[in-house]
């Protein structure tokens, strides 16, 4: 699945800042919506290392509502909560309704990479996919918006990004060491996330592959198919019910116990 | 399926007596065998309006060693509970690996309660039953044992003690959840509820156990019982039966 991916694709400066500029302002428009109609909101940004997830979500929040929305930096599980199954971090991370949550790194990556060292069995592996598939759905059930977006690299790109990164920040050795090991088993990477894009792309929550080359097309992809999706799922302004802070849900009910 | 229950099942509260400490004595030996092998337990009971789930929930927990167990009483959502979606508040307290979370009513409330009281939606109902299912099954797959108790009485029964309340406050336990003798008059529709409920949720990683409910004292027997044989068999018969367990080991005598 990933080698069709076109990574050729690319922006020239000045088209970047005028997208940029539209698509922010959009973005802006519609978190008010969002706040307005109270759904909630998931995005959910994986890829490879180095494929600039962190940039664009300062992208993405850069002229948000910084109380509408929160960011989640998913790398590893912390210790006591790998005492539970593995999606109660996530159950608790929900947005509320009328919230935006990003998450950067998400219930996909402890999946992956148990998948990628061989720690669990293939079955393990499916019923991962499953549940995730069953979160997700519950997610779409209740009215949550949910994005999925699969940030691409090619490989030589994710090199020079590495050396770059080991010669001038000052980052500890661990991680570039790390970092390098992982590179190198590039062609396990590729399989098991096709797998996992394969399997957990539903009708729901489709995943939206990202060409991460260059970072002026990533950015403007991202944030336009981000729109796409909100202004699709969410009521337009001038619709009767999109005005009302209250969710329409619970509006009745509430109304009825009282009685 | 309810009607094949005899509910006429009786126990004296002295053959009770007799049998308890037995099996408080062995629930607390599983207990601290499924903490030491870090098995997740999950106890839930539903049940019938004064059908005693709190009597129950008494009577198992008095066999545990408090810092093991959580008793949760699940009662209508709260405002802030419906701003996520429904399963989300039950995820938040699934038991940690080794602990024990005993559930007085639960997840069931939706596809019983909110759908009789026409609290949810149809769609809203008929959807629970597969979040119903994928849940327990990530948490039996994960490793939890689920236990699922539901607690059976007649129609007659139920008026009878929702009355005694009435004349006899220090009963009154019996009705504490409000709006009991309102359901008590949707029986039919309940009963309706709860067979499509038990069927559909009968998974062979979380099965049901109807208990008769009409004596308290076989109550309370089966569901003790029950509880031990599923601890028992969820840690493969390993743990040696109270009786042994108790017993001091014979002082060796220096002469042998």
């Amino acid at each position: 699945m990933l080698d069709t991916v076109d990574l050729s694709v690319s922006l020239d400066q000045e088209t970047y800042l005028d997208e940029m500029e539209h698509e922010q302002t959009r973005l802006k428009r519609l978190a008010g919506q969002v706040d307005k109609q109270q759904r909630p909101v998931v995005a959910v940004f994986e890829g490879w290392d180095d494929s600039a997830k962190g940039s664009i979500i300062r992208h993405v929040t850069e002229h948000l509502d910084p109380t509408g929305f929160t960011v989640h930096a998913i790398s590893f599980l912390p210790p006591d909560e790998i005492n539970h199954p593995h999606l109660v971090p996530f159950w608790e991370r929900l947005p509320e309704q009328g919230y935006i949550a990003l998450f950067d790194g998400s219930w996909y990556t402890h999946p992956l990479i148990e998948n990628i060292k061989g720690r669990c069995s293939p079955e393990e592996q499916e019923r991962a996919y499953r549940e995730i598939n069953a979160f997700e759905r519950q997610l779409v059930d209740f009215g949550t918006v949910v994005c999925k977006f699969w940030l691409h690299t090619g490989r030589d790109v994710q090199l020079r990004r590495l050396e770059d990164r080991e010669q001038r920040s000052g980052e500890s050795r661990s991680i570039i060491e790390q970092d390098w090991f992982d590179a190198a088993h590039w062609d396990d990477y590729v399989k098991a996330v096709d797998d996992l894009l394969l399997k957990t792309s539903t009708l729901n929550a489709p995943w939206v592959i990202v060409e991460g080359n260059d970072e002026y097309w990533a950015h403007v992809k991202t944030l336009e198919t981000l729109n796409r999706v909100l202004a699709g799922a969410l009521l337009k302004p001038s619709h009767p019910l999109a005005g009302s802070k209250k969710p329409k849900k619970t509006k009745n009910k509430n109304k009825k116990k009282k009685q | 399926m309810l009607e094949n229950i005899d509910l006429k099942k009786s126990l004296s509260q002295e053959d009770y007596r007799e049998e308890y400490p037995h099996l408080k004595q062995r629930l607390s030996t599983l207990q601290s065998a499924c903490a030491a092998q870090g098995i997740p337990v999950i106890i839930l009971f539903e049940g019938w309006d004064a059908a005693g789930t709190n009597a129950a929930v008494e009577a198992l927990s008095a066999c545990f060693d408090p810092h093991g167990f959580t008793a949760h009483s699940i009662g209508e959502p709260k405002k802030q509970d419906r701003r996520y979606p429904w399963m989300r508040r039950f995820w938040l307290v699934v038991p940690h690996r080794g602990a024990i979370a005993i559930f007085d009513r639960s997840w069931y409330r939706r596809v019983l309660d909110d759908r009789v009281l026409k609290r949810v939606s149809y769609e809203e109902w008929r959807k629970g039953f597969r979040d119903i299912v994928d849940f327990e099954q990530a948490l039996a797959e994960d490793g939890t044992l689920i236990i699922k108790f539901f607690l059976h009485i007649g129609h007659k029964e139920q008026k009878r003690r929702l009355k005694l309340t009435k004349s006899k406050p220090s009963q009154a336990w019996q009705d504490r959840r409000p709006g009991a003798k309102k359901r008590h008059k949707k029986y039919d529709q309940y009963l309706v509820a709860i067979e499509e409920a038990l069927e559909r949720t009968e998974t062979p990683w979380a099965p049901w156990t109807i208990v008769a409910a009409t004596s308290r004292w076989h109550m309370q027997k089966t569901i003790l019982e029950t509880a031990a044989g599923r601890l028992d068999r969820a840690l493969g018969g390993t743990v040696p039966t109270g009786d042994q367990f108790t017993q001091a080991p014979e002082p060796e005598s220096p002469d042998a």
